[in-house]
């Protein structure tokens, strides 16, 4: 009698002991598996980062008298979140008995609070500099400018997946796991077009697009959140890419029309 | 000449490496990543150090205190600093990247400042620059040293010197 008790006991310890190692094993798999959109978008939202960029246009050694002044940039604001955006697009999670298996496929889309800078302002003051550097004209105040010019950023957005896969095993008292997160690469697109203006009319007009994608960055990364932060850092590094490559592009635009006769002025 | 590709500081800093220009552009054409390491890149690096005093033409010079810092020769530099460096044309160079090599930056922008001729201009700066980037107590506020690496950038046509200055400010913005 007093042997079958024991035995009982036993038992009831030995599944007690087994619940405690389910209980364990079920909650080291929740924390290693698939890291979390919140995770990510939180982490991703955790600091802003510069689109300051260097210029390496050439240097215009040629400056005629015009001189031209940026006046209004014009942004809708609602073509960019406020904040940085992780949508789950798919995911699973398999737990066998032994094996637990995930994949989380998701999709970053940046936002407003990825940029250190307030774009307007950014896209006016690189504007004026690049005007100062490559162009065969000069900027000038806005009341005594021979000609003003109008941007409007149409188009600024950059996305990219976020894919987080592993496994974790466990046979009894001994368990085993890998996991890796993939970032990217993400692509980034602007558009931004502009009119010249002379005495207040419209004489000029055209629009850049620069599309680039994100570069993968050779570094080892010792935890998610750092290669989260550097996604972003990315994502924000290949928009300010793009704001250099279209701001070149219209000076150099504007290079070409001023080098034109005055006559076609006219033609609007 | 040599041609180490091994990167492994400047003196006891270890944050950059030197290089030769040749090594630079072997080391490009084969798609060697140098994007995250922060290079100073040279016009030649001569391992023949040991003749350094008996020599008199200064690119020489610097070629070969260039292998002993990439080597971390200390005594000779030592010897070298002592003895030698003072009266060369190129002696504010030599003495900007020896206290650049110790990690003392302040000491290192002090003598960069008076190095002239243009040989040496996109080097100096890029030098300055990069002290005033290490001298920086938050390195998040990087934003307003960039106009000392646009010096840089636009003191050079090479494409190569503008893809190091171009590396540099990624560096920058991932760390």
């Amino acid at each position: 009698m007093f042997t079958i008790v024991l035995n009982s006991l036993n038992i009831i310890k030995a599944m007690k002991s087994l619940q405690k190692l389910l209980v364990f094993v079920v909650g080291v798999a929740g924390l290693i598996s698939c890291t979390s959109t919140k995770t990510i978008q939180k982490n991703i939202n955790a600091s802003s980062y510069s689109l300051a960029y260097l210029m390496d246009s050439k240097i215009s050694d040629v400056k005629t008298d015009i001189q031209l002044a940026v006046d209004t940039v014009y942004f809708n604001t609602s073509s960019l979140a406020d904040t940085t955006v992780v949508n789950k697009e798919k995911g699973w999670f398999l737990p066998l008995v032994f094996v637990y298996v995930w994949n989380s496929q998701n999709n970053c889309v940046q936002g407003k609070s990825m940029i250190e800078e307030d774009i307007p302002s950014f896209a006016k003051k690189s504007m004026i500099d690049e005007i100062n550097r490559s162009g065969n004209f000069n900027s000038g105040p806005l009341h005594s400018a021979d000609y003003t010019i109008e941007l409007s950023i149409d188009q600024i957005e950059a996305k990219g997946p976020y894919v987080s896969n592993g496994f974790f095993y466990f046979a009894l008292y001994a368990y085993g796991y890998s996991y890796s997160d993939r970032a990217g690469p993400a692509i980034s697109n602007l558009t931004v077009s502009y009119k010249l203006k002379k005495d207040g009319q419209v004489v000029h007009r055209n629009s850049f697009q620069s599309e680039k994608m994100t570069e993968q960055i050779n570094k080892r990364y010792n935890n998610p959140a750092m290669l989260q932060q550097d996604y972003a850092i990315s994502m924000v590094e290949a928009t300010s890419y793009n704001f250099k490559n279209v701001i070149e592009s219209i000076v150099r635009d504007l290079n070409t029309y001023f080098s034109k006769p005055l006559t076609q002025d006219m033609r609007f | 000449m040599t041609s180490s590709s091994a990167i492994a500081g400047i003196g006891v800093n270890n944050e950059f490496g030197i290089i030769s220009q040749n090594d630079f552009s072997i080391w490009v054409s084969k798609g060697k990543d140098v994007v995250l390491t922060r290079l100073l890149v040279v016009p030649s690096i001569d391992k023949n150090y040991k003749d350094i005093f008996e020599v008199e033409d200064e690119s020489a010079i610097f070629a070969k205190f260039c292998f002993m810092l990439k080597k971390n020769k200390a005594a000779w530099i030592e010897k070298f600093m002592n003895n030698s460096s003072e009266g060369l044309r190129i002696s504010p160079l030599i003495k900007g990247l020896y206290y650049f090599s110790q990690n003392q930056y302040v000491q290192a922008i002090m003598h960069l400042e008076k190095v002239s001729g243009e040989e040496y201009q996109f080097l100096k700066l890029l030098l300055l620059s990069d002290c005033h980037y290490e001298l920086l107590q938050n390195k998040k506020n990087y934003k307003s040293i960039l106009a000392a690496y646009q010096l840089a950038m636009d003191c050079t046509d090479d494409e190569q010197s503008k893809l190091i200055v171009h590396n540099r400010i990624k560096f920058i913005k991932y760390h």
